[in-house]
């Protein structure tokens, strides 16, 4: 499509063709393309041909997981209830979609509207992180028409997932509302995009609330599991906390890793104020995350001291700890702080890829790797490998279709 | 006429909050003053009966005692943050110039 633009191709950014008359649903879905000229470009684009393979394998081990049952694709069991799907998928997956919540409070609440090329790629990164997270859910849980059954059948006000289950659902509507300018701009519906405005802080400070809340929620769910975990990834007093701290950094991370790919790959879709303010922006939203890590490193160590788990640090999981913390906290920290000294967006993105990977590690050390550190070490069937690969492929499809499509990465010309 | 009435009743809630402030700040001064002149006027004794009296401490015990007890080292590491983390923020706030990124 960069090749395109480069040859005259403008995409739809209004409501109303050169010649006044509205551009049809089927038109804006093909990007202003013929049909053939669409299929032709996606059939040009190899990532298609990478996503067509993982779908062929991929799509019959998921429907397999439902024909046969959980055993048959992962060896989830008492010592071992959450795979690689709710590691991957719901651990990971949820931290690194903070944006929407960081983004929203940044342009709405604290009135840096200079942020606002970015926002709605914070919101859209939140809401689908979330979107895909329950997915891997229904993947793990099965009978996904038993969704509502933790929140309105079998209630458990008690357990921590009962709060986890409640807040991703009322999260997830409030970050579908907080989307809504996006599609009634897009489909030209401008008393939707009015509504929302009027109740836009409300809507801020709900999202602050539920997702502060089981950003801590999901730490505070390995405290049903004390001693399973390792001590040096688990604080009773801490956990939630090292979550909520970690998911501040995740996200904002995790909003400059996808703004970079967009900036690359999808620049046919970026208009000139995203691109011309991304780098201004990357090293803003730098300066956060350095302030987050910063206070996150301190508040691990202070885990370690106040459960006085120090003599840990010379073991081999000693070890581990020390490389995910020097990966995953301290080289970003030491990069995101060159990167804002030196006003340098290139740092920035290298520590934010840095930091993404070391979140990633650490939620997956903590539910997985360290997970019955004193009993034997699991390694996750491979069907498990490719129902996450696959799942993560839909995601990244979807996302790529919305950021296509939806104004976000650049602004609707049509003034609704 | 409403803009006036505004105005008055902002002035006299502004005038009680500081008349409360106060009240509240010469009592709490008076009390703290008491207090030391009871202790011979040692802070560090002062603070010791007022953990002892809430129960963080027992009778017996001292300031290093109860230091110790909420393990020292931890104390230590959230005060050494408090002094560094305004610093580091100071440092990372100086004022902006040219960004500059590698082009592609």
């Amino acid at each position: 499509m960069n090749r395109m633009l480069e040859k005259g191709f403008r995409p739809i950014d209004t409501l109303h063709k050169p010649d006044g008359t509205p551009w049809s649903f089927k038109e804006k879905m093909m990007l202003g393309l013929s049909p053939q000229e669409y299929w032709a470009a996606q059939l040009r684009n190899p990532f298609n041909w990478i996503l067509a393979a993982i779908f062929a394998v991929g799509t019959p081990i998921i429907v397999g997981r439902f024909i046969f049952g959980l055993g048959w694709a992962t060896h989830g069991s008492y010592d071992y209830p959450w795979g690689l799907l709710l590691g991957w998928g719901l651990f990971v997956m949820v931290p690194l979609s903070a944006s929407g919540f960081m983004m929203g409070t940044t342009v709405e609440l604290f009135g840096r509207k200079d942020f606002k090329p970015i926002e709605r790629l914070g919101l859209l990164n939140g809401l689908l992180g979330y979107f895909f997270a329950v997915v891997f859910l229904q993947v793990d849980l099965g009978q996904p028409w038993r969704l509502i059954y933790p929140m309105f059948v079998s209630l458990g006000p008690a357990a921590v997932l009962f709060l986890v289950a409640w807040h991703v659902a009322t999260y997830l509507s409030v970050q579908i509302a907080e989307l809504i300018p996006a599609v009634s701009e897009w489909m030209g519906w401008p008393k939707a995009k009015r509504f929302i405005k009027q109740i836009v802080i409300g809507l801020t400070v709900a999202g602050i609330i539920l997702s502060t809340l089981h950003q801590g929620a999901l730490g505070a769910l390995f405290t049903y599991a004390p001693g399973k975990v390792h001590p040096l990834w688990y604080s009773s007093a801490f956990q939630w906390f090292h979550f909520l701290c970690s998911a501040i950094f995740a996200g904002l991370s995790m909003l400059i890793v996808v703004s970079t790919l967009t900036k690359w790959f999808m620049r046919w879709r970026c208009d000139e104020t995203f691109l011309k303010s991304l780098d201004r922006l990357t090293v803003g939203i730098a300066k956060g995350a350095a302030l987050a890590l910063v206070t996150y490193l301190v508040i691990k160590f202070i885990g370690v001291a106040h459960d006085n788990d120090w003599k840990y640090l010379f073991s081999g999981w000693g070890q581990w700890f020390m490389f995910e913390i020097a990966l995953g906290v301290i080289v970003p920290l030491v990069l995101f702080t060159s990167a804002v000294r030196n006003n340098n967006a290139t740092t920035a993105r290298w520590a934010a890829l840095f930091a993404v990977l070391g979140i990633a590690l650490n939620r997956l050390n903590t539910s997985l790797v360290t997970f019955n550190w004193n009993l034997y070490q699991e390694i996750p069937h491979w069907r498990e490998f490719v129902i996450t690969i696959t799942v993560y492929a839909t995601y990244i499809l979807v996302y790529r279709a919305v950021l296509a499509r939806l104004p976000i990465l650049f602004t609707w010309k049509d003034k609704s | 006429m409403t803009t006036n009435n505004t105005n008055r009743s902002g002035k006299l809630f502004v005038a009680m909050m500081i008349g409360l402030g106060v009240m509240i700040g010469a009592w709490a001064m008076g009390a703290i003053l008491f207090s030391l002149s009871q202790v011979n006027w040692q802070v560090s004794e002062l603070l010791r009966s007022y953990l002892v009296a809430t129960g963080a401490i027992g009778e017996f015990q001292t300031l290093v005692d109860f230091y110790s007890h909420i393990k020292g080292v931890e104390y230590l590491i959230c005060l050494a943050f408090l002094v560094a983390f305004p610093a580091f923020f100071k440092y990372v706030n100086r004022p902006q110039e040219k960004t500059v990124a590698v082009r592609r």
